[in-house]
């Protein structure tokens, strides 16, 4: 391995490492700083004084802060969560049940943005080469608009049209894999938007390059032009942005799972804030924050494997 | 003087050569002025409960109908923009002071101190704004509150960013160069060079970063984990309009559109904004709603890859 791949991803990995880690004291130190007592949380607002003191105890909160740190540790290696507050069910098993629909909009919401938001700005930067201004003022305009649609909006008229009106996709749940369709493009508009702007300016810059105009002037294929500059060039462009718009996409996943009434994280996480269930917004914060920290790093690398140049870069 | 106000008469001539300044500064008003009189004109008819025509269709009483309540939709929605616009806009104010303080502080620290801080502010933003906000409404719970804190914390981290990229810039301009060479202090240069040369982009950042606060808090809303009744917003109006799709879609139509036209409005405002201001970006491609596109949310973590033009 050549020593500035090497330098790169120990330099990565640390980046990873030491978020993660902030990570995991984030949602450990959750506990300590919540008003009100987690213990009456639990123990609920009629228990006596006995009652709030046991659950005290079965939680661990009279142990000193490093005790507690260190078991909140070896839990998490043994992939242990501790319990859920409502139903005393592990949230492992709570997270294990509901990371599949949350997954599923992620994977559908990717695939948007890669097999439609990417080839949309290709076309874009063809079409609105030679100073088609008409078509540039469009075609900003459109995605500006659908970067600026709150994913709710989108989610709810495209319930009403497709689920209700013409009932083509099912309204709510995750029974079936058509469920996911309608909340995996109402959370990736705005993503994608961002994504096709960003290729449609990458793909005008290559093919506005001096030695691009040249290479035309002697007949350069059109296949050779997109396929050998102008889509790596998008790709990297597509990809510099990739760990934001995943981490769009899995927010908008929490609040658009309400919409379409997606029995995922993002509704357990709400629900669990709602009733103060404190163990399961930890595992599910930490799970949502260690999917999007991984997929950042592994794009980091995919674009380092796409575009050599960023070796260099600031990282 | 003169030369100020000249200058502040070509600006204010080009905002309103922007195709579409003077549309988002009508828009603006008019959304201010229903915040002020809305509550009080339709306050009454948007609480005035009536179960004898609950979830009713439009009709000539209640234009767009009435929600599981009775209560009319149209008056709870135009009733609820007061809200819906003071909060976003006092998160959106602390965000703004507490992340240009923040970067600016940052900018100005040691190499050492300065990457960690560089760094910290970067994990924050790769989180995204809803998981952040969520993570912090944990904390200080649900509630008018805690959604404002939230949402505040959430965008705090693109103002430090976007802050200690401006500064830094700034900082290495030759005159500041100079200055510092000849001796001004560290806090002249600040009030002296840099403070006026950000001042207008953090102003105008604020109303692109506004239209997502607005956004995401009425998203905050919509979950439960925001205003809470007997108080309403749009986005809480949008929890029961979302359960009532087939029998009143209005209901659910109705604040959603209002949110998006006042994110758009902010955002658009923004853009002509910085477009009156900065003529560079006359000359370069045109975007009508380039604001949109560069907005600080998604404000990358690599500006070399970045869209530059738009």
């Amino acid at each position: 391995m050549n020593p500035k791949w090497r330098h790169f991803l120990l330099r990565r990995l640390t980046r990873l490492v030491v978020v993660l880690a902030g990570l995991v004291i984030a949602t450990f130190a959750l506990i300590h700083v919540v008003p009100g007592d987690p213990a009456r949380a639990i123990a609920g607002a009629q228990a006596d004084q006995n009652a709030v003191e046991r659950a005290r105890e079965e939680l661990g909160l009279n142990d000193p802060a490093y005790v507690q740190f260190g078991d909140y540790l070896s839990g998490l290696v043994r992939l242990d969560f501790g319990d859920s507050f409502e139903t005393d069910e592990p949230v492992t098993k709570v997270i294990s049940r509901s990371i599949g629909p949350t997954a599923e909009l992620a994977a559908f919401g990717m695939a948007i943005i890669l097999f439609v938001g990417i080839p949309l700005g290709l076309l874009g930067g063809a079409l609105s080469q030679e100073g088609n201004r008409k078509f540039e003022l469009g075609f900003s305009g459109l995605t500006g608009i659908m970067a600026a649609l709150p994913d709710y909006l989108t989610a709810t008229v495209l319930a009403l049209v497709f689920a209700v009106s013409l009932q083509w996709l099912p309204v709510a749940g995750a029974a079936t894999l058509s469920a996911a369709i309608l909340p995996a493009i109402a959370i990736a508009v705005r993503p994608m938007a961002m994504v096709s702007r960003l290729v449609r300016i990458r793909t005008l810059d290559v093919l506005e390059q001096d030695y691009i105009r040249s290479a035309r002037s002697k007949r350069l294929s059109p296949r050779a032009l997109y396929g050998r500059h102008v889509a790596p060039n998008a790709l990297a462009a597509a990809l510099s942005v990739a760990g934001i718009a995943f981490a769009a996409l899995v927010g908008g996943a929490v609040i658009v799972e309400q919409v379409f009434a997606r029995p995922g994280l993002g509704t357990e996480l709400v629900q669990g804030l709602l009733v103060k269930n404190y163990p399961v917004v930890q595992g599910i914060i930490l799970t949502l924050g260690a999917a999007i920290v991984i997929v950042n790093a592994i794009v980091d690398a995919t674009l380092a494997l796409v575009d050599p140049r960023t070796l260099e870069g600031e990282l | 003087m003169s030369e100020r106000r000249a200058r502040a008469g070509l600006v204010m001539r080009s905002f309103l050569h922007t195709p579409t300044g003077p549309v988002s500064l009508v828009l603006i008003l008019a959304l201010i002025l229903l915040a002020i009189i809305g509550p009080s004109i339709f306050g009454e008819a948007a609480t005035n409960v009536d179960l004898g025509q609950a979830s009713e269709g439009p009709s000539a009483a209640h234009p767009l109908g009435t929600d599981a309540l009775g209560q009319d939709i149209l008056a709870r929605t135009l009733a609820a923009t007061r809200l819906s616009l003071i909060l976003p806009v006092a998160a959106i104010g602390l965000a703004a002071l507490a992340g240009s303080l923040i970067g600016a502080l940052i900018s100005m620290a040691g190499p050492r101190l300065r990457r960690i801080g560089a760094g910290f502010v970067d994990a924050a933003l790769g989180f995204g704004g809803v998981l952040l906000a969520v993570f912090i409404i944990a904390v200080v719970g649900i509630g008018t509150v805690g959604a404002v804190i939230a949402v505040a914390a959430a965008f705090a981290p693109a103002f430090a960013r976007f802050t200690y990229s401006l500064v830094s810039s700034v900082n290495s301009r030759e005159y500041v160069v100079a200055a510092r060479l000849v001796g001004v202090s560290q806090t002249g240069i600040l009030r002296r060079h840099i403070f006026p040369n950000i001042a207008d982009s953090l102003a105008i950042a604020s109303f692109t970063a506004l239209a997502d606060g607005l956004i995401t808090l009425a998203a905050l809303s919509f979950l439960g984990l925001g205003v809470q009744a007997p108080g309403y917003d749009w986005g809480t109006m949008l929890t029961p309009g979302v359960k009532s799709f087939y029998v009143t879609p209005w209901a659910a139509l109705a604040p959603a559109a209002m949110v998006a036209l006042a994110g758009a409005a902010f955002a658009l405002f923004g853009d002509a904004i910085a477009r009156a201001v900065n003529p560079l970006l006359w000359v370069e491609r045109p975007s009508v709603l380039a604001a949109f596109g560069t907005r600080l949310s998604s404000d990358k973590a690599r500006p070399e890859m970045g869209d530059h033009k738009t």
